[in-house]
């Protein structure tokens, strides 16, 4: 006799069958449609534009499409995704540099587009394919592409179509949101066509199920679209992009900011002047102590009241010119010291602390000389959650400010190699300065054209100004706009007076006249505060030091603050802008007069700097409390909908249960503790109550087991005998039933309860 | 299911993200949308769940070991899609108790059904109670499940392997060798011994009618056939004492049925009995032919064993069902102490297979059953 070895029951799906429908030619066109679809939309996105590989991968994928309705047509499809996938294989088996080649020219391709629209860098992957055999490269990535791709449309298509239906907007959506490409209106409405079929095709079989499914799409879609169109309202993008900024600024403030931080990084929507009272911003320490700019954040594009940086699609129009001149090592951080070259200059070391300024940049003075930073833990307590550099040191040109015509002298002489090499990468790089850092917005031009031109009068038209007479120019208009009794219109009037809003009209006014200038901002070390301090001896710089002023891009050199410019100390020396005085001392006769005159002018903005941490309100815990109240209101409407609905509830049933036909209220409460019981566990399925009898007696003992008999009795009377039922028989059932309910709620957790009390209503 | 939330909230993050950092009111309408395709399928549901129908369709028999498919048919008449449905299913051996569970994910398109195939067996007999326990209407994220009121049940039965003991029934000695003994309590089948004498009624035989008497009274009397106990067998299983054990169930079930199938061959007339420990009731089948026989295994494949409740014995004592037979087999996994009462209607043949072992019973194991109950001697 042979020994069986027994493991038990199971219970499991059954093999999939083979498909009997006679629609592969659907299912065909369906997949081909899918496919040539998702890759169209695919190589639009993604700007793989070059047109043998897409029409490779759209061929090889139709064929591959094409074939497994064929094999389908013949109930071989099995054979399809092994044969294929083999293939596959033996294509990267055979061709593997070439097709890893293939891969690192479209990542290149994808990170080109994926920079243009982000701004963010992917890492590059390095090929070996020279230029010849790139497109065969790209040719092997379409077919492997191509294969994958319409193996997975084939499989999805029949094993799960309405996901695919869904899928394929969809990732058509996230696509152009990644990309930030538009997607152009065929390709789009082919992705939706194919999506409706994808639809009709899963429910094939009855007109009306085709009929019910395609209402269901077009409703959808609709959805979609009042969605799209209201994302793309100017005023949701406007919402939209505010929020952003706004989370963005308080990123930016918990990680980079102290409650001591008040220089306003350009954006000055919501500035509040810090006041006289000096708050600790950085601690300096100078081998030789001089004067410094030190120059944190810089403004190149002046839009809508606000500073920003460079456009990151600027940036990456210009990618390759900047990987150039870092592959040239030309940093133009460390310009000035890259200009130097051979000249005897000595060097100033210099330790920064950053006790209270933004810690997100650097503070840095343009005679930088080495940039081996070194960085350091958070040694700021009260920023616990803060990041980015606390202390750093470096060192500079020592008194760089007085050799900047030194040095272009040197330059213009020397033949040196490395002197030539450094020329020809400034001379790139000042082409891309001269094409980046001249923009002036419509709205200001409005404002100050004409005043400008009118500067420009007593030297001729405006555009044929040597850069001497541009420079004159720029001092007369400033003057003109920041003298004592001006009523000139300037840009940035919510700060009026303060450096910010000088620095920004001079370098607007500097862009007028064809000197590239850009905005800076960060903390002065005067010559007075370097006189004081002894060498070695600790600066600290508060946040009266703070304030912005304007660099001018001299050719050669590079970014310099405006009072350093070369030829500009010989033409105006008694008429120097220099703004630190102004800032530091309102009272003194300076370019800025109105400085301490808006401070009492505005006694609002004062108060607003008295509150105790020294920081401000922002529009973050607003939303947030708004948005909680909004919550706690729906919360509330929700439970008095559901108080009202469990009144309702609960009296229609009492009406049932006190019905003078003694019968149905019997009925009606059997039914009740029925539910009650199904509840505890007792179902009865489709069997007979009696069989409850016993686990309900294991259950709860033989007292109530008796009573449920009976009671089961009594319902059967009621419901099927003629017999009239009195009040005290339908009391009884309402006693067991109340018995039941005492039972279930003993057993139950406390978040059944609820959910029977608030949700079924079942007392 | 989780695979799928994970993805939603990877998918709404995304959108978030991107809405967040870049300030893309499309990745907003996203994420809007992503949210309220689930809340939108909320009323959907609720309307779909109260029209969703689901059926069982199953091969009432098959072997041991072997699989059986069935499938499960969800109708949704509306004209929505119902996106996601899961089913439980549960699977229950309702002769030893094992169960298994399984769930079943599908969509349905509007007005239109879904059929789903699966395949349940077990290595023991047994009735398999197949049931949908539960059904949850998603959306097409699984992320908020409305749960439907249908429900659905079907049976298989497991039948079980028999083999063919020689079968050697000893008359008693104390019974009458020229004469049958007849029940004076029930009929039976036996046509030349009349057991009472009555008036037709609808539905009674033409060959009972006596027609003498018929003639005598002026209406139709019909006399009923007599129940022989001499050579009547009562195959009886005790279903009270069980240890659970899976392998000793299947060879007690496996014995019964091969012992009435070996009593059927030899022209035995006999009684198959068990008792039901749900309702504490003795069930009793008079077999006549492997019809009845057949017709008897599944209600035999569901009698459920409990390890102490009111014994069989008991219960057979109490039927007065015992007085029919002049010998007995009581198939047991422990004996229970009333069996010894049983003795005194008639020759009574301990079939145990449990640790007990008694001197005038037959012991055997689920592992060599078959050899050792090869021959038995009622």
């Amino acid at each position: 006799m042979t020994q069986v070895n027994k493991k038990g029951m199971w219970l499991r799906p059954a093999e999939r069958t083979q498909r009997k429908n006679s629609d592969w030619i659907l299912h065909t066109v369906t997949g081909l449609l899918t496919y040539t679809a998702l890759i169209l939309a695919f190589t639009e996105m993604t700007g793989f534009d070059q047109i043998y590989p897409v029409l490779w991968m759209l061929l090889i994928g139709i064929c591959l499409c094409a074939l497994h309705g064929i094999l389908l047509a013949f109930q071989r499809q099995g054979v399809f995704y092994p044969g294929v996938l083999m293939l596959l294989l033996l294509l990267v088996i055979f061709f593997r540099q070439q097709m890893m080649d293939g891969i690192g020219l479209f990542w290149n391709q994808l990170g080109d587009t994926w920079t243009a629209s982000t701004g963010w860098v992917l890492p590059e992957l390095e090929t070996q394919c020279g230029p010849q055999e790139r497109s065969a490269c790209l040719l092997l990535f379409s077919l492997l592409t191509g294969g994958i791709g319409s193996l997975l449309c084939s499989m999805m298509v029949s094993v799960a179509a309405p996901v695919l239906a869904a899928a394929l907007p969809g990732l058509v959506l996230i696509g152009t949101t990644v990309f930030g490409e538009q997607i152009s209106g065929g390709y789009l409405m082919l992705v939706m066509m194919t999506a409706v079929l994808l639809l009709l095709y899963s429910g094939w079989g009855k007109k009306k199920a085709s009929l019910g499914i395609l209402i269901n799409w077009v409703a959808f879609v609709l959805v979609a679209c009042m969605l799209v169109s209201a994302a793309a309202l100017p005023a949701v993008e406007s919402w939209a992009s505010g929020f952003s900024l706004l989370l963005h600024e308080n990123l930016h403030a918990r990680k980079y900011e102290t409650k001591y931080t008040t220089l306003p990084e350009g954006v000055f929507t919501d500035y509040r002047d810090a006041g006289e009272d000096a708050k600790p911003a950085l601690i300096v320490t100078m081998e030789k102590p001089e004067q410094m700019y030190l120059r944190g954040f810089t403004g190149a594009v002046y839009e809508n009241n606000a500073w920003n940086p460079l456009d990151t699609e600027i940036l990456a129009e210009y990618e390759d010119l900047l990987y150039w001149l870092n592959l040239n090592e030309f940093n133009p951080n460390r310009q000035f010291e890259s200009a130097i070259f051979n000249m005897e200059t000595e060097r100033n070391q210099i330790t920064v602390q950053n006790i209270g300024a933004c810690s997100r940049f650097y503070c840095l003075p343009f005679s930088l000389s080495s940039d081996e930073l070194l960085h350091a833990e958070n040694l700021n307590a009260e920023s616990t959650a803060s990041d980015g550099e606390r202390i750093y040191m470096f060192s500079v040109v020592s008194s760089g400010s007085g050799l900047v015509g030194q040095v272009l002298e040197n330059l213009q002489a020397s033949d040196d190699e490395a002197v030539m090499n450094y020329r020809k990468a400034e001379s790139a790089y000042r082409d891309f300065v001269y094409r980046c850092y001249l923009q002036i917005p419509q709205e200001v031009l409005d404002m100050l054209e004409q005043k400008w031109d009118s500067a420009a009068n007593r030297y001729g038209a405006s555009d044929k100004l040597t850069s001497e007479q541009a420079q004159a120019c720029v001092l007369d208009f400033l003057n003109q706009c920041f003298g004592d009794d001006s009523e000139v219109e300037l840009p940035l009037s919510q700060v009026q007076g303060s450096s910010y809003q000088y620095a920004t009209v001079a370098a607007l006014t500097l862009r007028y006249f064809g000197i590239p200038a850009r905005y800076a901002e960060g903390y002065v070390i005067t010559e007075e505060m370097a006189a004081e301090a002894e060498s070695g001896a600790s600066i600290e710089v508060d946040s009266i030091c703070g304030q912005a002023w304007v660099e001018v891009y001299q050719d050669g050199i590079g970014w310099i603050p405006l009072n350093l410019t070369a030829g500009m100390d010989e033409q105006e020396s008694g008429d120097r802008i220099d703004n630190s005085d102004t800032a530091k001392d309102p009272n003194s006769e300076s370019l800025n007069p109105k400085e301490g005159q808006e401070l009492e002018e505005n006694p609002e903005d004062n108060q607003e700097t008295e509150e105790p941490d020294g920081g401000y309100m922002t529009n973050v815990p607003k939303a947030i409390a708004w948005g909680g109240i909004l919550i706690v209101l729906i919360i509330l409407l929700l439970a008095v909908i559901l108080m009202v609905r469990r009144k309702i509830i609960l009296s229609a049933k009492e009406k049932k249960f006190r019905d003078e036909n003694c019968r149905g209220a019997i009925a009606w409460i059997f039914a009740d503790t029925t539910t009650l019981l199904e509840k505890l566990g007792f179902d009865r399925g489709n069997g007979s109550m009696q069989d409850l009898r016993e686990p309900v007696r294991i259950r709860f003992g033989d007292g109530y087991a008796a009573e449920f008999w009976n009671m089961i009795d009594l319902n059967s009377m009621a419901l099927f005998s003629s017999r009239e039922m009195t009040e005290e028989q339908r009391d009884a059932m309402l006693e067991f039933r109340n018995k039941t309910l005492h039972h279930l709620l003993s057993w139950t957790r406390w978040n059944k309860r609820l959910w029977m009390k608030w949700i079924e209503c079942r007392y | 299911m989780i695979a799928m939330k994970i993805c939603w909230l990877v998918l709404e993050g995304i959108c978030l993200g991107f809405f967040g950092y870049f300030g893309s009111s499309m990745a907003l309408a996203l994420a809007v949308l992503l949210v309220l395709i689930p809340l939108g399928s909320i009323p959907v549901n609720l309307y779909i769940r109260k029209n969703l129908s689901v059926s069982l369709n199953a091969a009432p028999n098959i072997r041991k070991g072997e699989s059986g498919s069935f499938s499960v048919a969800l109708d949704n008449p509306t004209i929505f899609p119902a996106m996601r449905v899961r089913c439980k299913l549960l699977a229950q051996n309702q002769l030893n108790r094992e169960c298994e569970t399984i769930h079943m994910m599908t969509w349905m398109p509007p007005k239109k059904g879904r059929e789903a195939a699966l395949t349940t067996g077990s290595d023991y007999c047994g009735r398999l109670r197949v049931s949908v326990q539960q059904a949850v209407l998603y959306d097409c994220f699984a992320l908020i499940g409305i749960r439907c009121k249908c429900s659905a049940v079907t049976h298989i039965t497991v039948q079980p392997d028999t083999f063919e003991p020689n079968i050697t029934l000893i008359p008693s000695p104390h019974s009458m060798d020229e004469s049958d003994v007849y029940s004076q309590d029930r009929p039976g089948s036996d046509l030349t011994e009349t057991y009472q004498i009555r008036e037709y009624v609808p539905g009674d035989s033409p060959r009972q009618i006596h027609w003498k008497l018929t003639g005598k009274f002026d209406k139709l009397i019909v006399r009923d056939p007599a129940l022989p106990i001499t050579r009547n067998v009562l195959v009886f299983w005790e279903r009270t004492g069980e240890s659970g054990n899976r392998e000793i169930i299947d060879a007690q079930a496996e014995t019964v049925v091969s012992l009435c199938r070996s009593l059927l061959d030899s022209g035995i007339q006999f009684t198959i009995g068990w008792n039901d420990t749900d309702r504490n009731l003795c069930i009793l089948h008079e077999i006549r032919d492997m019809d009845e026989l057949v017709g008897i295994i599944p209600r035999l494949m569901r009698a459920t064993g409990v390890k102490e409740s009111v014994s069989g014995a008991g219960l057979l004592l109490q039927t007065g069902g015992a007085p029919l037979c002049a010998h007995m087999v009581y198939i047991a996994e422990e004996p229970q102490s009333e069996v010894m009462e049983l003795q005194r209607f008639g020759h009574v043949t301990m079939l145990l297979c449990g640790k007990t072992s008694l001197d005038s019973a037959v012991m055997f194991d689920p592992e060599h059953y078959q050899e050792q109950l090869s021959q038995i001697d009622l």
